[in-house]
Parts: structure tokens; C-alpha cells; sequence
């Protein structure tokens, strides 16, 4: 009895000890955050998801609905005074769950002042069966086909984006990706902003059928393997996203 | 302060013992702990890693009990309805009835789904209201209209009152006590189980067949916007595990995936099934009205019915696909090539009592 009171005793200073040498809990002014909040819009108001709720217009006189939009974004890099900082996951957004509409980074050197991005990914990133396992059902929902050599425009990977919707009567699908096995990712340069722990990352929808204008009548509603359409969209979509504190 | 909070507990953790042992061993259990067996699954590297919850791993044993419950009529109400009177391993774990019987006859209102490869799943039901397979397990036992019982005591006693369910629950959870916890996740284990992976598809996949002509046409229309079956239906697990509505109807007598969520856009989606064994779980749709593949390949190339809620990959309502029958022929030939003769004559998923 007398040798168990002193083993727990002994266990007990340790245990102190352990206690004293713990890390302080830590300290707010020590760690710094990034939380991103995406909104997409149109003309500058937040769009109403539905075939039939809102129709909008695009630059080529199309009235268009948007049911959902699905993108991924890749190669992130956080920027700070004196540092940057690469992430090492990729961002999925799918406006039909919210989950994904907001992204909070933990643990950063600093105020971030600064994002770079490329929507989708690179052909060295975009590999198939890669993301099988990522969460928010993102290979599922972002699959690009791979027909198994029988059809070399799809050669597997990951759609870069998915706008689904209604113009006129007819549903179209915007659905960018590599298309015959071409990138067409976009890869953004740095929007800097007053260094902050909340950013917005807005998307004008409305730009990827503006300069040069995109005619969904010309196009149709699949362009999974439209060399031309897909190249319009690459190009339209350099100026879609703005970012703001 | 979590220091602090640390070393309190171990004070009283050391104060209330009366041996300074470990811990206070209490044994509640009546049966030996029978360190039931881990089971491993293999599966192609196209699949996602499966879905097991922590609290419920899959056992050789538990699969075993699991597939006994599963099979056996003791879980309803008058000793006649099992989860396999309506999930048939000959139908692709479907039924070929548009709506499945019940005890007394009583009919529902849904055909029953296919539980293919659901370890990879994370919502059942065609509308997702079940979160896991435990949830749904417990779902049809107190349904009036499915195994019909009042109560799950009455379950329990039947269970403790057989001969062999002692010994099965002993086996898998090193208890005899059986409680309806236990009995949903020995069910949920053995549908865990239950994976197909070795079609003719995978079997060209990984280059041990060859396809036909027509095999390899209907590939390309299945898996491009030719057909644009591959969006709700990817390649691999051949379900996107996602709700849609797939323009059946322009006005529902089912609410479907709206009943859950109560979110306007969600009313007439269902669940996407899995295309696997496809050619065994006829009749197709939540209510089952198509009796054919060909029926079905015909409403997507007609184009389907308007509504508000009709998913824009439905890119051609009212209009269709319009598909040669030559094409359809060929894309009914693809999907034939999703049977998996080895899954549906599996004895490891058969029923036990035969």
C-alpha cells in the first residue's frame, strides 16, 4: 500500500511538471486566420438559383437562369508583408451546398494581404481518380470522363467548372475542362487587398458570355468537347473574379 | 487551466479506486468477448475509400450475424417479412416488383432500392433520409406497411428467444444481451459487405476482355454528351450519390427529396442509383414504372417532362436526345456490360437458411 501511495505520488509530480512545461493555451495575437466567403453574381447582386426564378441577360442579348454552379479552385497561395504561403489542398464550391461557401484557414503567419488561384487544375493536377477521396462528394460531382482510350477527348480528370441552367427554353451546361486533353485552367494573378482575416471572392457570372461574347444558341447545351466554345470561356474568363475585404 | 483540469481528474481518478489498478474492471457482458474477426474489403482503385463508421467495424462475425438478421422473417411482426423480401441478391438486391409486400400484404409506396456497394454512401433511401445504414436499418422494422412491429421489445424477445441469435450477437459483440442497437448495426455490417466490382466493364478496364463493337458505342454515348448518362451515373461507382430530378414528371405525387430538406429546388429528386447490375433490378425509377431498359433509354431520349425542379443535365426536355435505335441498341449493349455474374451468385451474400 505504502509502495502504490508513492508511485502515484511520484506520478502525480510528473505530472506537474508536464503541466508546468505545457505550451501556454495559445495566444490569439499569435496566430492569424483567413476566412473566404465566395458570393456570385450578377451585375453585382447575389444570383437567385432556379431554372425559372430570375432570367438574366448576357452581353449577347440571351436571357439566361442559373439552377447551380460547381468550381474548384487550385494552386492557392496566400501572400503576407513579408512571406507567402502555398496551400496545399484545393477549394471546392457547389452553391447547392453551403458547406462550401465558405473556406476559414487556420494558423497563418500573419495578416494576409494578397490571393492568387487558378480556377480548376493543371494538367499535372488534373489526374484521374485523383481526388477520389476529398470531401463534399467532390470527385462525384466533378468527374471529367476517361473513355478509356476509345475517345481521346475525354481522357479523364476533373471538370474545372460546372453553370448549369435555362436560356430561352433550352437548359445549357457550361462545363469547363480538358477538353482533348488541352488545359484550359486559368491560372490568376495576385489580387492584393488591405491585409484583413475576411475576403470576399466574387464571381461575375455574367462574365464568361462577355468579350468575346459567348452565343449559347451557337454552342448548344453540351460543349464537353467543344474545342471553340471552351477556348471563348478560357478567354472570357480572366476578368470573372474580383476580391474584396 | 486544461492542465489544471488534467490533474484534478487524475486525483479523483486515483482517489476512486480502491486498488491503484489501471482502471475499475466491471464486467456487465454474460458471454465472452470473442475478438471478432476484421474484415477487409477489396475493391477496385476507381472506388472511394469505403464509409464505416468508427463505432460499428465490419467483422467477419457481424457480417455473419448481420446476414442471418437480414434473411430471417423473426424481425417482423408476424414471422414472414424480411429486409430480403424486398432486397433479392437474384434482382441486384432490388426488387422486381414496382412496390414491395409487407407483412399482411400492406404495399409501399416506393420501389425498393438497390443497397449495392452502399459502404460507399453516405445518405440512403431514394430521398437520403437515412444518414447511415444504421439509420436506415431501423427505418422498415416499426414501419406499419414493412415488417410491422409495435415496438422493438417485441423484436428483441423474439431474437433472445431463438436458438441461434444468443450465440450470433455473442460471436460478433461479445454480449448475449441483444438490444436493437445491435441488431441495425449487424445488418448495417453485412450491407457493407455487399460490393460489386467485377463486371465485364471492369474486366475491360483492366484489359482482361475485349468489347464488342457495339459494347465500345455505347461506352462513348454512356460517357459523353451523346447520352450524358456518365453525369448522374460517373464511371466507377455509377452513381454520383447525388438527388436530381430526371424530368419523369411535370406534376409529383412524390415530393421526394423535399420531404427531407423542405427546399423547393429539391422538390421531385431522387437519388441517383447505382447502374451496377442494372440489367437485374427492373423495374427502374423510385416508383418503378419503367419495366425495361429500353423503356428507360426511351424516356432520356424523348427528353423527359418539364417542371420547375427538372435538373438542367436533363439538357433536352421536350426534345431528347434523339438517339438512332441503332444507338440505343448500343448503349442498352454498355450497360449490359455492368452485370457482375460472380457478385449475384456470391454464396457470401446468399441466404443462410438454405
Amino acid at each position: 500500500m505504502l509502495k502504490n501511495n508513492f508511485i502515484s505520488f511520484l506520478f502525480i509530480i510528473v505530472v506537474i511538471f508536464c503541466c508546468v512545461g505545457c505550451e501556454p493555451d495559445s495566444d490569439p495575437d499569435d496566430s492569424y486566420s483567413l476566412s473566404i466567403q465566395f458570393n456570385h453574381l450578377v451585375d453585382g447582386e447575389e444570383i437567385v438559383y432556379g431554372n425559372d426564378n430570375i432570367f438574366y441577360m448576357n452581353e449577347f442579348g440571351t436571357p439566361y437562369s442559373v439552377r447551380r454552379l460547381l468550381y474548384v479552385l487550385s494552386d492557392v497561395v496566400l501572400y503576407f508583408e513579408d512571406e507567402s504561403m502555398a496551400l496545399n489542398d484545393f477549394i471546392f464550391i457547389n452553391t447547392d451546398d453551403a458547406e462550401t461557401l465558405n473556406y476559414n484557414i487556420e494558423n497563418l503567419p500573419g495578416l494576409c494581404s494578397g490571393i492568387s488561384f487558378r480556377l480548376g487544375f493543371s494538367s499535372e493536377k488534373n489526374i484521374d481518380n485523383e481526388y477520389l477521396n476529398s470531401p463534399n462528394n467532390f470527385h462525384n460531382a466533378m468527374v471529367w470522363p476517361n473513355l478509356n482510350g476509345t475517345n481521346l477527348a475525354f481522357q479523364g480528370g476533373y471538370h474545372y467548372m460546372k453553370l448549369e441552367g435555362k436560356y430561352d427554353e433550352i437548359f445549357y451546361n457550361t462545363h469547363t475542362g480538358p477538353t482533348n486533353a488541352e488545359d484550359f485552367s486559368i491560372a490568376y494573378p495576385v489580387f492584393d487587398f488591405t491585409a484583413s482575416e475576411s475576403i470576399s471572392i466574387n464571381m461575375n457570372v455574367n462574365n464568361w458570355y462577355n468579350e468575346p461574347i459567348y452565343d449559347m444558341n451557337l454552342f448548344g447545351s453540351g460543349i464537353m468537347d467543344n474545342i471553340e466554345a471552351q477556348i471563348i470561356l478560357y478567354q472570357n474568363g480572366s476578368d470573372i473574379f474580383s476580391v474584396e475585404t | 487551466m486544461r492542465c489544471f483540469l488534467v490533474f484534478f481528474f487524475l486525483i479523483l481518478f486515483f482517489s476512486s479506486c480502491e486498488k491503484y489498478e489501471p482502471y475499475c474492471p466491471e464486467e456487465v457482458t454474460t458471454c465472452e468477448d470473442q475478438n471478432a474477426t476484421p474484415m477487409n474489403f477489396s475493391f477496385p482503385s476507381n472506388f472511394p475509400n469505403p464509409d464505416i463508421p468508427i463505432f460499428n467495424p465490419t467483422t467477419e462475425e457481424g457480417v455473419s450475424l448481420g446476414r442471418h438478421l437480414f434473411y430471417d422473417p423473426i424481425l417482423s411482426s408476424d414471422n414472414t417479412v424480411s429486409c430480403a423480401s424486398c432486397h433479392k441478391q437474384e434482382y441486384a438486391f432490388s426488387d422486381n416488383k414496382e412496390f414491395s409486400f409487407g407483412v399482411g400484404g400492406a404495399i409501399g409506396d416506393r420501389h425498393a432500392p438497390t443497397i449495392i456497394n452502399s459502404i460507399f454512401s453516405t445518405e440512403f433511401d431514394w430521398d437520403g433520409k437515412s444518414s447511415s445504414l444504421e439509420d436506415q436499418a431501423f427505418r422498415p422494422i416499426l414501419n406499419e406497411i414493412e415488417l410491422h412491429n409495435n415496438n422493438w421489445s417485441e423484436v428483441i424477445n423474439r431474437l433472445k428467444m431463438s436458438e441461434i441469435y444468443p450465440d450470433l450477437f455473442c460471436d460478433a459483440f461479445g454480449t448475449d444481451d441483444i438490444d436493437s442497437l445491435h441488431v441495425v448495426m449487424a445488418i448495417a455490417q453485412f450491407e457493407r459487405s455487399i460490393i460489386s466490382h467485377n463486371s465485364r466493364f471492369d474486366q475491360w478496364l483492366n484489359g482482361e476482355i475485349m468489347f464488342t463493337e457495339e459494347e465500345i458505342d455505347g461506352f462513348n454515348i454512356y460517357a459523353t454528351e451523346r447520352g450524358d448518362c456518365f453525369h448522374c451515373h460517373p464511371i466507377g461507382l455509377f452513381t454520383d450519390n447525388i438527388f436530381h430530378n430526371n424530368g419523369l414528371d411535370t406534376d409529383f405525387q412524390d415530393l421526394g427529396r423535399y420531404n427531407v430538406t423542405g427546399n423547393p429546388l429539391d422538390q421531385g429528386l431522387f437519388k441517383s442509383p447505382t447502374l451496377r447490375n442494372i440489367e437485374f433490378s427492373a423495374p427502374y425509377m423510385h416508383d418503378g414504372r419503367f419495366t425495361t431498359l429500353e423503356e428507360v433509354i426511351d424516356h432520356y431520349n424523348s427528353g423527359g417532362h418539364p417542371s420547375p425542379t427538372v435538373d438542367p443535365l436533363m439538357k433536352y426536355v421536350g426534345v431528347g436526345l434523339l438517339l438512332s435505335n441503332e444507338e440505343k441498341v448500343n448503349l442498352k449493349a454498355f450497360l449490359l456490360t455492368l452485370s457482375d455474374e460472380e457478385f449475384l451468385n456470391n454464396s457470401n451474400f446468399s441466404n443462410p437458411f438454405k
